[in-house]
């Protein structure tokens, strides 16, 4: 799982934004109710904490983040902050088109 | 009925009616209305009672289809067919939701809810409320008889409003006048889910979305929200899957992303890798992406998916990226992930020109990009260095770890070089660069740059210890001595470092007592003192071999009575009088440099040896042995060995305990000393011939040779019953251990291209005059060499591992010639070990 899409930050996050994401990551999941993703976050701060670190990273990671294209989207929509919710016209939208399949 | 025959079983019908009714089944699923009716519509008039359901299904879609498109005239058309086959109540539910759909008006709509409250089933109920809810059209007001049900549904638009707005104060409060028996309530528990679910409460959205009733809007809407909350797993392969799929791309904001999702899944599932690829790429104007979004992990999929492919996928794979790139890719991301895929691999199959070209054109075009980064250039290099140095598993004749078997020397010092250059602060690059120095022979840059390493990173403990090595070796031990106790000052609990200060007293101590400055070398054996274990099997720092080895150094420069008596003392704090003579012959020949194998201490050696012995005596001695065999600068100690292997063919007579003998097995299987180790398992078996390890052991004795043949499997999977009757968890390691390497498959050597470099100027050692030995395959010489080389260093466990894992057609005896001729070999010069080369990529970065 590619750590900035985990931890949420930009690829050119400084040390101390990474910190800060990494914090907020494992306060919201912490060891006793989301362990997974605290594991997930722990190693995902580890892994782009400095900045020799973050060149390696984008030079020779290797993680694939699935197995295919759409369990590479699953697993991202599971790690990554929950999006903004959608305006109200998008939901009603997006309700209608439901009503239709 | 099928011929005037009501009920027949499936097996009685034409298999052109069961066709036919499997078509229409599956034109129901996918939603295809008309075509499922037109199928079916035949097959009643066969048998009414079974096909007439599908009939109605088929129909009522269709109804549906009509009314969501407008078309009231069809509508009524289908309806008034179904009226003929359905109950009243189902056709006035029907009519309330073409009713509902024609008015769209919430008072009309809920003038029908309210109408049909108590007459429809719950189901048709829940429809016609989601079409009230989605209307979304003002709630009437002034309405008495419908006052109740406008509340209710102002209460649920406002609780979508509040949810959009992310408003999640005093929500719950509000949805609870949305009573339980509300045609709304579903609505109430969607938008409580809503709210669970971007508030970051997974198990409450899961706990709400699941809850709905089927079929509803909500239920269909909260199958995204699922797959986003990590509940479903949707099939893209099916309807109902790739709707969620749409669901959730809508969610995040890409209503298109579901479909192109399916699509993309569908061809890769396929196998049609590269135009899955191509979904992503013609169909979304931002792919691939770099940023931390959806599209950013699907791009970083696509880059990263040839190791998932087979050979042949993912050359085709790579193909098609070469060629993308070479006529530009698409943006600048596809440019640098393109080109960091390609350099990636090439570094695996060892294709170093590719390698260089392919991250040559990615830090190019990153520092167009971007901007120029030293630092992160000075990172690639050292990283490429370092691929091209460390062995290739499975490359080498023996699958030893951590040997000096480089791939690419003279390249990889190139680029260690170049990330020196580029970030002088990078110390990874420097402490690789020295260890390719050391490996190629290049003393002379290695001290330079080992030089200018103490200056620039007079704080890292690495650095401090390689100097410290370097000093040991030019008998420098006063510098030695003050660098170790720097690393020392920066880490105490790391155990090499008192050992290294051990090796560097005794030594500067040996020295002086050759310089005739007896009392300065006392003193400095002294401040060894601190760091002696009274361990009897630890013969650097244990006590009693320094009290020896003392005694040596007195003998031969010092004060002759008092090396009598420390030796005296040594013998008497020694595990038994043979441990000491041992340890006393071999130190003496060390010490007194003597080619001759003879010491003043053989003759009892030899005596001690024929008397007394017993397993718990063979295994020290065989440890001790070892130890010597590991030593730097020890003397050649094959004479020994012949001793020490006579004394344990002698204790392997004796009885002993089970531990003992185990203990003595593997003692004797790490050093090649088969035919003891067969001893003492065969004496083992004959005490209890069920024994799981001792088995294991006869076994491997026995098999060495035929890791592979089912015999073998067949053998091991009989004793690993045994084990694990008697919850043997030594054996159960060991068996399974040994199983799992048969499974595992054999190492299959990389191409590995040939350096091309003409400037080598590092010594290829003393060359054989040709004649002397007939010509050999190319390559073999090398591989004989290395072997040699890989077996004198390498530890029991990667002995054990290579005797299981050599080729079937090396007959046993050729092996075991290897390794005892690897073992009793002259050591190499300078084999100290304190610092190494640095230990890998995780270590420094």
């Amino acid at each position: 799982m590619d750590p900035y899409l985990l931890l949420g930050v930009p690829r050119d996050a400084d040390d101390q934004s990474i910190r800060r994401a990494y914090l907020e990551g494992v306060k919201a999941a912490s060891p006793e109710t989301d362990p997974e993703r605290f594991k997930a976050v722990s190693a995902a701060y580890e892994s782009i904490k400095n900045e020799t670190q973050r060149y390696s990273h984008e030079l020779f990671h290797e993680d694939s983040p699935g197995n295919s294209p759409l369990d590479a989207f699953l697993q991202h929509a599971r790690r990554s902050p929950r999006p903004a919710p959608l305006p109200l016209e998008a939901l009603k939208e997006l309700l209608r088109s439901c009503s239709k399949t | 009925m099928v011929d005037g025959h009501p009920n027949l079983p499936v097996s009685a019908l034409p298999p052109s009616v069961i066709a036919a009714e499997k078509r229409a089944r599956a034109l129901l699923a996918e939603g295809k209305w008309r075509a499922a009716r037109d199928e079916v519509k035949s097959l009643a008039k066969l048998d009414r009672s079974r096909f007439l359901p599908i009939l109605v299904a088929a129909n009522t879609g269709l109804f549906r289809e009509f009314v969501q498109k407008g078309r009231a005239a069809d509508a009524r058309q289908v309806l008034s067919f179904l009226a003929t086959v359905i109950p009243a109540d189902q056709v006035r539910a029907l009519e309330a939701e073409m009713t509902a759909a024609a008015h769209p008006a919430p008072g009309a709509s809920l003038d029908s809810l309210a109408a049909s409250q108590g007459s429809l089933p719950p189901a048709e109920l829940v429809r016609l409320a989601d079409r009230v809810v989605i209307a979304f059209e003002p709630v009437p007001v002034g309405n008495p008889p419908l006052a109740g049900l406008a509340a209710e549904l102002a209460v649920i638009h406002d609780g979508l409003a509040q949810v959009s707005a992310a408003r999640w104060d005093g929500l719950a409060d509000r949805l609870r006048a949305v009573p339980r028996r509300s045609p709304f309530s579903h609505w109430a528990v969607f938008i409580k889910g809503l709210a669970a679910f971007y508030t970051g409460d997974n198990d409450r959205a899961i706990q709400c979305f699941e809850n709905l009733p089927a079929g509803s809007v909500p239920a269909k809407a909260g199958q995204g929200y699922l797959v986003l909350a990590g509940r479903l797993e949707p099939d893209p392969l099916s309807p109902p899957g790739a709707a969620s799929l749409g669901v959730a791309g809508r969610v995040l904001g890409r209503p298109s992303a579901g479909q192109q999702l399916c699509r993309a899944e569908q061809l890769w599932r396929a196998d049609r890798h590269v135009d899955s690829y191509r979904v992503w790429r013609d169909g979304v104007s931002l792919f691939p992406s770099d940023g931390p979004d959806w599209l950013g992990a699907l791009s970083e999929f696509y880059f990263q998916a040839t190791r998932s492919l087979n050979e042949e996928q993912s050359d085709d794979y790579l193909c098609h990226f070469m060629d993308l790139l070479r006529r530009a890719g698409k943006n600048d991301v596809e440019d640098l992930l393109g080109h960091r895929m390609l350099g990636l691999q090439a570094v695996r199959e060892g294709a170093w020109s590719i390698a260089a070209e392919e991250w040559d054109k990615f830090l190019t075009i990153r520092a167009k990009v971007r901007k120029p980064n030293p630092k992160l250039e000075a990172v690639a290099y050292c990283w490429l260095g370092q691929q091209m140095v460390v062995p290739r598993p499975g490359q080498n004749p023996v699958r030893l770890g951590g040997l000096p078997a480089m791939q690419a020397p003279a390249r990889g010092r190139s680029y260690f070089q170049k990330a020196v250059a580029l970030d002088p602060n990078l110390l990874p690059a420097s402490l690789w660069l020295c260890h390719v120095y050391a490996s190629l022979g290049q003393n002379r840059e290695r001290n330079q740059l080992l030089d200018e390493m103490t200056r620039r990173f007079p704080d890292e403990k690495p650095v401090l210890l390689l100097a410290a090595d370097r000093c040991i070796g030019s008998k420098a031990f006063t510098k030695a001595i003050a660098l170790v106790e720097r690393a020392r000052e920066l880490d105490r609990l790391d155990p090499t470092i008192p050992a290294m200060m051990v090796l560097c007293w005794r030594q500067h101590a040996w020295q002086q007592f050759q310089q005739q400055q007896p009392d300065k070398a006392r003193t400095t054996l002294a401040a060894t003192a601190e760091f002696l274990t009274d361990k009897p099997d630890d013969f650097h720092l244990g006590r009693w071999t320094n009290t020896a080895r003392h005694g040596l150094q007195e003998e031969l420069h010092g004060d002759p009575a008092a090396g009598r008596s420390l030796l005296a003392q040594a013998r008497s704090a020694s595990p038994f009088p043979g441990a000491f003579l041992l340890f006393a012959q071999i130190a003496y020949r060390y010490y007194a440099k003597r080619r001759s194998k003879e010491s003043p201490f053989l003759g009892e050696l030899r005596t001690e040896l024929k008397t007394g012995a017993s397993a718990v005596r063979a295994a020290q001695l065989l440890r001790q042995m070892q130890f010597w065999s590991d030593s730097a600068d020890a003397p050649e100690v094959s004479s020994e060995y012949q001793l020490v292997r006579g004394y344990v063919a002698a204790a392997a007579k004796l009885p002993c305990a089970r531990e003992e003998a185990r203990i003595v097995v593997e003692l004797c299987l790490s050093s090649g000393s088969e035919g003891q180790a067969r001893l003492f398992t065969k004496a083992a078996l004959r005490r209890d011939r069920d024994d799981p390890l001792f088995g294991f052991f006869d076994h491997s004795l026995r098999t060495a040779w035929e890791a592979s043949s089912p015999r073998h499997r067949a053998e091991l999977e009989k004793l690993l019953g045994l084990a694990q009757d008697r919850r043997d968890q030594e054996a159960i390691q060991k068996i399974q251990h040994a199983l799992r390497a048969l499974n595992a498959p054999p190492p299959t050597p990389a191409y590995s291209e040939p350096e091309q470099d003409q400037d080598e100027d590092w010594d290829d050692g003393p060359e054989i005059p040709s004649g002397v030995l007939p010509p050999m395959p190319p390559g073999m010489e090398a591989g004989i060499g290395q072997l040699m080389e890989a077996l004198r260093d390498a530890s029991p466990e990667e002995v054990e591992d290579l005797r299981r894992t050599a080729p079937k057609d090396v007959p046993p005896f050729i092996l075991n010639m290897f390794i005892q001729a690897a073992r009793a070999a002259p050591p190499r010069p300078n084999r100290r070990r304190p610092p190494g080369p640095p230990s890998g990529q995780q270590e420094f970065f």
